[in-house]
């Protein structure tokens, strides 16, 4: 046994299970543009604290998916959120999405730093042979941190992403677990 | 690909959906307490109708992706001839538990478990690609061990006087097999 109780835990971060009491900053961060066209490709839709506290219901009950908040060490409080949708067991294939809320808490390494702790969840505990992740062509600062995760890029859906006149690009990457293994347990075979 | 339209085929039998048709065949069987007294650690009650058509209802459309459970057919008059299931305990141990039957003692001793079996274990290892296959069995079964030892099964534990039967207490076997023992055997180059 290699994890224990620091499964879920990075250097400052920690993933967490999401709380009721989460809901009104989560409805906040749901307000802001520039974030929604970072984390969908869905047209934004205004977030009620109705339709977050329904978001809450809804995932608690759907097992193909595994949700977090994403949480600092030191005093707790809620930075962003990710999750691992399984999408085929016996192919082990899970697609990840992060996000960090707070725009002043972009570019510190928080998000870097909970996907490391995501995709280590997704090897070491859901025994997942491959990760995917969708990024936006105009995500510059998201793409180098999931390449600094170990995530490689893999290919492009083309102009499938209309903002503001214009076709953008979506980037597809991923992440083996021999991969993932060979850098942080050599020493497994 | 090594299997596709012949994933589900055997020698003597294959392995379709479950149907409501089969229900009176279904009653017919499990009425008979030798068979139910092989198949399941409960008490030997024969079924009503209303618990097979319950039982039919969530297994010709189950909910769970955990769940794959089968009838067996003759691969000659496509007759059915039993049942068997693979239930996935966890997929992150990739870990399931199969049960079998064959209905009608007319049909034991033939070999239709044993091959019916053996496509079951390949559907868990090739389709849903599980690290490991365990069943459990009861001490007084030996005809079912011998058929799990065919297919690759090893004996790996048993729970002691688990199970009451006229007056005596029985084990119950713990049988496993792992997928890396069954490509060896099957694909050694794969």
């Amino acid at each position: 046994m290699i994890y224990t109780n620091n499964l879920l835990q990075g250097a400052r971060i920690h993933l967490a299970a999401i709380r009721q009491d989460d809901l009104a900053t989560y409805n906040k961060w749901y307000t802001n543009t520039e974030f929604r066209r970072l984390l969908s490709a869905r047209a934004v839709r205004l977030s009620t604290l109705e339709s977050q506290a329904e978001w809450l219901k809804n995932i608690a009950k759907d097992e193909k998916t595994y949700y977090f908040g994403i949480r600092s060490r030191d005093d707790d409080h809620l930075l962003g959120n990710c999750h691992i949708e399984i999408e085929s067991q016996p192919s082990r294939h899970g697609w990840v999405s992060i996000y960090i809320g707070e725009p002043d808490d972009w570019g510190k390494g928080y998000g870097t730093e909970a996907m490391g702790v995501l995709v280590r969840f997704g090897f070491m505990e859901l025994n997942l042979h491959r990760i995917s992740l969708n990024v936006f062509s105009y995500n510059e600062r998201g793409m180098k941190s999931y390449e600094k995760v170990g995530f490689v890029h893999e290919g492009t859906t083309r102009e499938a992403l209309y903002r503001d006149g214009t076709y953008h690009d979506i980037h597809v990457m991923g992440i083996l677990r021999h991969n993932w293994m060979a850098k942080h347990h050599p020493e497994v075979k | 690909m090594l299997y596709t339209h012949n994933l589900l085929k055997g020698e003597n039998v294959h392995l379709a959906a479950l149907s409501r048709d089969d229900l009176p065949t279904y009653q017919k069987w499990f009425a008979n307490p030798e068979l139910l007294r092989l198949l399941s650690n409960s008490v030997a009650m024969p079924h009503t109708q209303e618990r097979h058509i319950k039982w039919l209802d969530e297994n010709t459309n189950p909910k769970s992706d955990s769940e794959y459970p089968f009838s067996i057919r003759a691969l000659d008059d496509n007759r059915i001839v039993g049942g068997c299931d693979i239930e996935v305990d966890s997929w992150a141990s990739r870990h399931g538990w199969v049960g079998i039957f064959i209905g009608s003692p007319d049909d034991w001793g033939k070999g239709y478990g044993t091959d019916a079996m053996n496509i079951l274990i390949r559907f868990g290892f090739m389709d849903l690609n599980l690290h490991r296959i365990s069943l459990s069995v009861f001490s007084y079964n030996p005809r079912a061990i011998k058929s799990y030892e065919k297919i690759g099964f090893t004996y790996e534990g048993k729970r002691r006087e688990a199970l009451y039967r006229d007056g005596t207490y029985h084990d119950m076997h713990i049988m496993g097999i792992l997928q890396r023992d069954w490509m060896a055997k099957h694909h050694p180059k794969g």
